[in-house]
């Protein structure tokens, strides 16, 4: 965290803020913004009432100077009582070219509301399902080259080892407490008996910052017009774990476990973005294949090759932003085994299904001159029944601040039926609170 | 030698008086989009939105502009309020055909979208799109017709010729420099009055005259939103660079 604030400290003098160099005076060789954003309100929760008053703060510093800009971006978030780096990054421009390193989120995918090919970074789940895709994803350090051809871009992304999916291990919003159930049930089931393991005993955390867990891929993308298509390549880590349990004893049950290890599976990603606009409608469609290193899926500790694909219509309004989308997100998971409930892919899955279907329902409408907004976005799991739905109501008092009221919603039709949102379902809340900016 | 200055002085005086008592209403108004016409421009601009009580609300934006034969590019930079701040909008003419991006930093990508109708508000402004581009009208898009003029103005009533956003147009303009000092606007009925707009500044940037200081009012609501030009530029060499997806994604 020390670099953070000698970054910080370093760009302490606020300079005036141009986006072109044409209104530059000739002494000023570049532009600095330090902005502050304050979020604080209440979250009910109607399950058992609690009432959790929360603070978050955001401090980004900018600095654009004639070919680099540097950025540092940390937060304080009370719910989860963490002070974190959300972007600590260097950009280098030359030409047509950009080279980009440091701590960041780097983006990939045409569709607005969910992406299956946005695989660079892992996710973050402590606060649940949230309505900022990018807040979501879990920064990662990484370096990241682009080039800016005639007709589309290419750009190059390496990691040297990776941060997995950042999953609360306590609390609301714990998916460790189904996990510990299925993982005990499993060996219980299976291998013990009666069993035997402590899961808290399990080294939930290993070390992924290692050279061999070197990330990296390629993206070109190009318009042809009126669709703008990129293809891409990654070979990286699936940044959930898998599970790697040792057992002793037998030849014949029941054993004795004497450890479990989490593990990371490697793949060979191949996929595709593209984008159809033919106005005022946008068709974004996303896909690809994850090759897996368990290429015949008998590696019960990995996951298994699968497809994910999307396809998404939306409708912006041009006259007065209404916003509206409807995505449909699968997967196909191959080589899958629903007998073995110590395979991670069965684990991961929702009710036991090799594939799944995710609908996904987006509203955004601007009222009073764009003073007041309302936001509504509902995703359903076809296989688990379970759904989410977020409802955002914003009202800007001024420039720099606005009040909100907002609300998720956690449940299944079918409560015999596994899933993350059936998980949740005693999490649904409603927020009231201010966002300030300064 | 007095005299003869004094004497050139009143014939020059005479003759621009008689030349512009005998200016037509569409000479009058290819006059003001002259006076208004740059191959390039670069804009500093802030608007205020102004409630009906008196609440204020700012934006500041950056813009640049080019026209290359019939096809203007712009690329629009909003500075802020802060939660909008960095958010880069371009618009590219290709052969008449005009295509809009839109970078949101949010979603840190850009996004293709439709050509905003001439009548969506820009910014939740009072100003329209069509209004950000031009508060008048060309002598190909409009019948003018000339209703007054005194010493220092003229009035000319412009009915459009394809009636999309508003059925007529009353602009008094500046004799000294060919400026709109007021347009109002109406509705498609060419009875109703929708917006007023008001020049409260004017000032020269080298020979060129330009309206530092605006403010369109909606009749209905009280709502007004004030334009100012903080800096501006013309006729300058801009590269081409600044109306590219880098630019929208890079903001370099």
């Amino acid at each position: 965290m020390k670099r953070v604030f000698t970054i910080l400290l370093i760009i302490t003098l606020a300079l005036p803020l141009f986006a072109f160099d044409f209104f530059f005076d000739s002494e000023e060789t570049a532009s600095r913004n330090i902005s502050l954003t304050l979020e604080s309100g209440v979250q009910t929760f109607f399950n058992d009432g609690e009432l959790a008053p929360y603070a978050d703060l955001t401090l980004k510093a900018e600095q654009d100077g004639a070919n680099y800009r540097a950025i540092a971006e940390v937060s304080y978030d009370s719910t989860l009582q963490s002070l974190e780096a959300q972007e600590l990054s260097l950009s280098l421009f030359f030409g047509q070219t950009t080279i980009k390193a440091g701590l960041m989120r780097h983006s990939w995918g045409t569709a607005d509301t969910a992406h299956v090919v946005d695989i660079v970074n892992g996710r973050d789940l402590r606060k649940g399902i949230i309505d900022d895709l990018e807040l979501m994803k879990r920064p990662d350090w990484m370096l990241t080259l682009t080039t800016y051809l005639e007709n589309g871009a290419f750009d190059l992304v390496m990691k040297p080892g990776f941060n997995p999916s950042h999953i609360a291990m306590d609390g609301r919003y714990s998916m460790m407490d189904s996990m510990e159930t299925m993982i005990a049930q499993a060996v219980g089931m299976m291998l013990l008996n009666p069993p035997t393991i402590d899961i808290e005993d399990i080294e939930l955390k290993i070390d992924t910052h290692n050279i061999k867990n070197i990330s990296a891929g390629a993206r070109y993308r190009f318009l042809f017009d009126p669709v703008d298509i990129g293809v891409m390549y990654y070979t990286g880590y699936f940044h959930d774990p898998g599970f790697k349990a040792s057992l002793s004893g037998g030849p014949s049950p029941p054993y004795t476990l004497d450890a479990i290890n989490l593990l990371y599976t490697r793949y060979h990603f191949m996929g595709l973005a593209s984008s159809y606009f033919f106005e005022p409608f946008t068709l974004a469609v996303e896909g690809g294949m994850f090759f897996s290193e368990d290429t015949d899926g008998t590696d019960s500790s990995l996951y298994n090759s699968k497809a994910a694909y999307l396809a998404e219509l939306s409708y912006t309004n041009p006259n007065n932003s209404f916003f509206v989308a409807l995505n449909y997100q699968g997967q196909y998971i191959f080589d899958f085994v629903d007998n073995n409930p110590l395979d991670v892919d069965l684990i991961a899955a929702f009710n036991g299904k090799a594939y799944q279907n995710n609908f996904t329902l987006a509203v955004e409408y601007p009222f009073m001159q764009e003073k007041l907004k309302v936001r509504v976005a509902a995703t359903y799991q076809a296989e688990s029944m379970g759904f989410a739905v977020l409802g955002a109501l914003t009202y800007d008092l001024d420039d720099a601040v606005e009040v909100f009221a907002k609300t998720t919603l956690y449940g299944t039709f079918d409560k015999e039926r596994m899933g993350l949102y059936n998980t949740w379902k005693e999490n649904s809340r409603i927020q009231l609170g201010v966002r300030a900016w300064f | 030698m007095k005299r003869i200055l004094a004497t050139l002085a009143i014939i020059v005086m005479v003759t621009s008086t008689l030349f512009a008592a005998t200016l037509s209403a569409n000479q009058i108004m290819a006059k003001v989009i002259d006076t208004q016409k740059a191959d390039s421009a670069a804009l500093d601009l802030k608007l205020t939105l102004i409630e009906a009580n008196g609440t204020q609300r700012e934006r500041r934006i950056q813009t640049l502009s080019k026209t290359v034969g019939d096809d203007t590019s712009s690329i629009t930079v909003f500075l802020s309020p802060e939660s909008v701040r960095n958010t880069r909008f371009l618009s590219k003419e290709v052969n008449g055909q005009t295509e809009q991006y839109i970078y949101l930093p949010a979603l840190k990508r850009v996004k293709r979208i439709a050509s905003s109708e001439e009548g969506g508000s820009f910014m939740g402004s009072d100003f329209s799109y069509a209004d950000m581009a031009s508060t008048t009208y060309d002598t190909d898009e409009a019948v003018h017709t000339l209703l007054g003029e005194d010493a220092t103005t003229y009035t000319v009533q412009s009915i459009p010729n394809k009636k999309t956003v508003y059925g007529k147009n009353v602009v008094v303009v500046d004799k000294s420099n060919f400026l709109p000092i007021r347009v109002e606007f109406y509705d498609l009925d060419g009875k109703t009055l929708l917006k007023t707009l008001v020049t409260e500044e004017q000032e020269y940037v080298g020979a060129r005259p330009i309206t530092k200081s605006i403010t369109m009012t909606t009749v209905a609501t009280g709502h007004a939103t004030r334009l100012e030009i903080v800096q501006a530029r013309y006729d300058m060499l801009i590269s081409d660079n600044y109306f590219t997806q880098k630019f929208l994604e890079t903001g370099r």
